[in-house]
């Protein structure tokens, strides 16, 4: 039984050493090169265990497979209208031929540097052509945002078959302005603002001089309407007065001018007054005759 | 070791009447060593054809021997403690309780692929045909030899001397048999391009499960099995102990090559067969350090996730809610996906979710998405506008992961890439909208054709995820401008204001005119009624009075004269001047 024992822990061990030194796994999303002293000379896709020579033999270095995006820093380009640009570019690649890779840029850091410099160079280059009013304008037919983004995504494309990678697409992730343009346009911005802001005082002033002007004349209308109304009201009824009275008066128009002349007397008199008489005047003939005739 | 077993164990027990059944004991043992070795060199040859031949399935037959590895181990030490403790009643039964484990494992293995290939969808008993099949097949064929000629070994040697845990592992072991040349069919087929492994796999089922039970009714029926052994043993160790175990060892290998006859006729207790405390410490705790590993390998997947299983760095299963077991390192692995809840993207700013402090009481611009429990990225923020201004806008994007190995394995950082893509469309969109349009009824309409963008060019990167909805959660001015817009909708109202003194002047004064209108056209109406009956009035007077005028004529003249006189002077002061009067009269006024 100890013997079988050792023998179990000496297979135990010898197999663990096995495993380590003569098995490399690969995983999913990795690609694997199989190195011959150093040289790469076979590629691993599959995820799976493989069996090697222990390491001064072979060796397996295990790159990324997954989908890697690149993400220099944004830098500044200029445009065919001579007008500066911000420009942030990120671009979506994987490594297709490892071996190809290990020969050309040995790491990811080296591929990033190769990469960003083709990618500034072809951006800057693409940009030359294109006006700031190609990527930015009200009229949406005239934008070629897309189009510059699939030209300088065929243009990486084309450009570095000797990476070993696969440039799947380009993304301009942002454009802007630099700092110092920027403040002119805030600058714009708020002038803009300020004269939106006076147009609409102004503008409600128009509206109010409007609507009172309006009230006004329409009450002076209104008045003018009635007073007229009235005035032909009032006329009527003094000509249907006159009308009756005429008819009236004509009946007898001694009497009318007797009574008539008594009123006037009357209204005459009617304030205070002071009458002066003569002795001989009719009125006190009789009262100074005695009643006599 | 030696000396503690020497001073607790007295040497007095030497003679002993008892005399076990040696020659079926070490006949046991014998089979149980050929057993072991034959399973030790399964598991090494099927590793081995399993990576030459790149099959996967050979890799999971390998495992399964180890499996075997362990059965056999526990038949050796059901067989040594039977043996050791033949004295006691209950020690007959470690065998059957050996045999009865074995017979339930093998029912239960069953079941579980029986179920497996029943109702489990993905094909796990799929094969691969692109690598060298014939190297399988004919590494298959040996193993198939091997287990055949074994199983009917151990099927002998157990019936020979009465062991029902042999019996039992010779059942398991033709199981197995049972089991690879399923397999082996099964690769045969495929070869020739027949789908055969779902099919063979319910067979070998089928198969495994009769065995298990042929082997369960066995074993009942053996129970009550008598052991042609002594009543009483004693157990005794002595101190020759060390010389005792070499030639015991020395003993098993010439019986093992099969020079030394005089082994099975043993007469004598091999004390070395006697476990004492110190080997049971080592044998309990490296089970319990087994199991203590294979325990590594259970893991739970949550309700709202994916757990991706990895057997040799790929992935084998897809798994979902609910408690699971994978090989233990570094053989097998897991990684979890959050599948069943959306995902959210921001852009122009992060929030801290575990954020405890004071938040303002209303996030106006100025502070929107850059106090409290958010922090601003300005320069993702900020975009130009169709005419040429500047905007600062949020995006806010819920995506779920549909297929969690491309999200998690074809994508070094899918979320940062989808943030990207999110940042790319928004210029897109947001450099044909004028900043006027944008901040008000332009919204929607941004939102709804950043999504169609997005969602485009997604689907043709094809990166296991789908977008539920693109929000633009905030969209205002840049800082640098606020006061001027606050000033613009300030503005605002006040020309609504002024309009309002305009309308209200206009309201106070019209009323009022047509008041007037209608006060003016009735005090005509009144003056016109009193101008018509005063006239009738007076003309009925005049009339009547004329009508009585008429009959007195001069009589009424004279007092209707001297009546206007009367009422006329009344009360009024009278001077009366004499007519020859020289002097001129001065009247002053009096009143």
């Amino acid at each position: 039984m100890k013997k079988s024992a050792i023998n179990l822990s000496v297979a135990l061990t010898l197999f663990v050493i096995f495993y380590i030194t003569c098995t490399t796994i690969i995983n999913q999303g990795e690609t694997g090169v199989l190195l011959n002293f150093g040289k790469p000379i076979k590629m691993i896709t599959q995820p799976g265990i493989y069996l090697r020579f222990p390491y001064p033999f072979n060796s397996v270095e295990i790159l990324d497979a997954r989908l890697i995006m690149l993400q220099p820093r944004s830098s500044e380009f200029l445009t065919a209208d001579k007008k500066n640009l911000i420009l942030e570019n990120n671009v979506c690649y994987r490594i297709a031929d490892p071996i190809q890779f290990m020969k050309t840029v040995r790491n990811i850091k080296g591929l990033e540097i190769r990469l960003t410099d083709l990618l500034f160079s072809h951006t800057g280059l693409l940009l030359g052509h294109y006006e700031l009013s190609d990527l930015i304008n009200v009229n949406e037919e005239k934008i070629k945002f897309e189009e510059l983004n699939n030209r300088l995504t065929k243009l990486m494309q084309e450009d570095n078959q000797d990476l070993g990678i696969k440039v799947e697409r380009v993304f301009i992730k942002r454009v802007m302005l630099p700092y110092a343009n920027r403040n002119s346009v805030y600058q714009r911005m708020r002038a803009e603002r300020n004269r939106i802001a006076k147009k609409y005082i102004a503008e409600g002033e128009e509206k109010a001089q409007k609507i009172r002007a309006e009230a006004d004349s329409m009450s002076r209308i209104i008045i003018a309407k009635a007073n007229s109304e009235a005035m032909v009201i009032q006329g009527k009824a003094e000509a249907e007065a006159m009308k009756t009275y005429g008819d009236s008066y004509k009946k007898n128009i001694d009497f009318y001018k007797f009574i008539r002349s008594l009123e006037a007397y009357q209204k005459i008199f009617k304030n205070q007054a002071t009458i002066v008489l003569d002795e001989k005047s009719p009125m006190l003939k009789t009262l100074m005759s005695g009643g006599e005739k | 070791m030696t000396e503690e077993i020497e001073n607790t164990i007295s040497p007095d027990q030497d003679n002993s009447s008892v005399t076990p059944d040696y020659s079926r004991f070490s006949a046991l043992i014998k089979a149980s060593f050929i057993a072991i070795n034959v399973d030790l060199f399964l598991i090494i040859f099927k590793y081995l054809l399993s990576i030459l031949s790149e099959n996967t399935l050979l890799l999971a037959d390998a495992l399964h021997s180890g499996g075997d590895l362990a059965v056999s181990i526990m038949v050796l030490i059901s067989i040594i403690v039977h043996h050791s403790f033949h004295d006691s009643p209950k020690a007959k039964q470690t065998e059957a309780a050996a045999a009865l484990l074995i017979s339930l494992a093998l029912i239960f293995t069953s079941t579980k692929m029986f179920w497996s290939v029943i109702f489990d969808k993905t094909d796990s008993y799929s094969l691969t045909y692109s690598v060298p099949v014939v190297i399988s097949l004919a590494g298959i064929s040996i193993i198939l030899g091997i287990t055949l000629v074994v199983s009917r070994y151990k099927a002998r040697i157990g019936k020979r001397h009465n062991s029902i845990a042999f019996v039992a592992e010779s059942y398991h072991t033709y199981s197995d048999f049972l089991t690879s040349f399923g397999v082996w069919v099964a690769l045969f087929l495929g070869y020739f391009g027949i789908q055969f492994a779902r099919f063979m796999s319910l067979l070998i089922a089928i198969a495994v499960f009769q065995v298990g039970i042929r082997l369960l009714v066995k074993f009942f029926r053996l129970f009550n099995f008598r052991v042609k052994v002594p009543s009483r043993v004693k157990v005794i160790l002595t101190p020759d102990y060390r010389q005792k175990m070499k030639a015991f060892g020395k003993k098993i290998t010439q019986n093992l090559e099969g020079k030394n006859q005089s082994f099975i006729k043993l007469q004598k207790i091999p004390a070395e067969f006697i476990l004492n405390a110190y080997q049971k410490v080592i044998i309990a705790t490296t089970l319990l350090i087994i199991l203590l590993y294979i325990g590594t390998g259970f893991y739970k997947v949550l309700p709202y996730q994916t757990g991706l299983e990895f057997r040799f760095g790929a992935v084998v299963e897809q798994n979902s809610a609910g408690p699971h077991f994978h090989l233990p390192e570094p053989v097998g692995r897991v990684v979890f996906v959050d599948t069943g809840v959306p995902i959210r993207l921001e852009t122009g700013f992060r929030t801290n979710m575990n954020f405890q402090g004071k938040e303002p009481d209303v996030y106006l611009w100025e502070y929107t998405h850059q106090e409290g429990r958010y922090s601003k990225v300005a320069e993702e923020a900020i975009a130009i506008s169709g005419d040429e201004n500047l905007v600062d806008v949020n995006f806010l994007c819920y995506y779920r992961v549909t297929d969690a190995k491309q999200y998690a394995l074809g994508v070094r950082n899918t979320h940062e890439l989808l943030r990207a893509i999110l940042t790319h469309k928004a210029h897109a969109v947001l450099g044909h909208l004028e900043l006027d349009v944008l901040l008000t009824q332009g919204r929607n309409k941004a939102q709804d054709e950043l999504y169609q963008k997005m969602k485009q060019e997604i689907d043709q990167l094809s990166l296991g995820v789908i977008i539920e909805k693109v929000y633009m959660q905030e969209a205002h001015p840049p800082i640098e401008v606020i006061p001027q817009y606050r000033a613009v909708t300030s503005a605002r109202e006040k020309k609504s204001y002024i309009i309002h003194q305009a309308v209200a002047y206009k309201n106070d004064l019209l009323p009022r005119s047509r008041g007037k209108a209608i006060s003016i056209v009735l005090d005509s109406q009144a003056y016109a009624a009193e101008k018509k009956k005063g006239a009738i009035g007076k003309t009925e007077h005049f009339l009547l009075r004329q009508k009585y005028f008429g009959q007195n004529s001069s009589i009424q003249r004279n007092r209707l004269k001297w009546k206007t006189i009367e009422d006329t002077i009344e009360g009024k002061p009278i001077y009366v001047i004499p007519s020859q009067a020289k002097r001129r009269i001065y009247l002053t006024k009096t009143y």
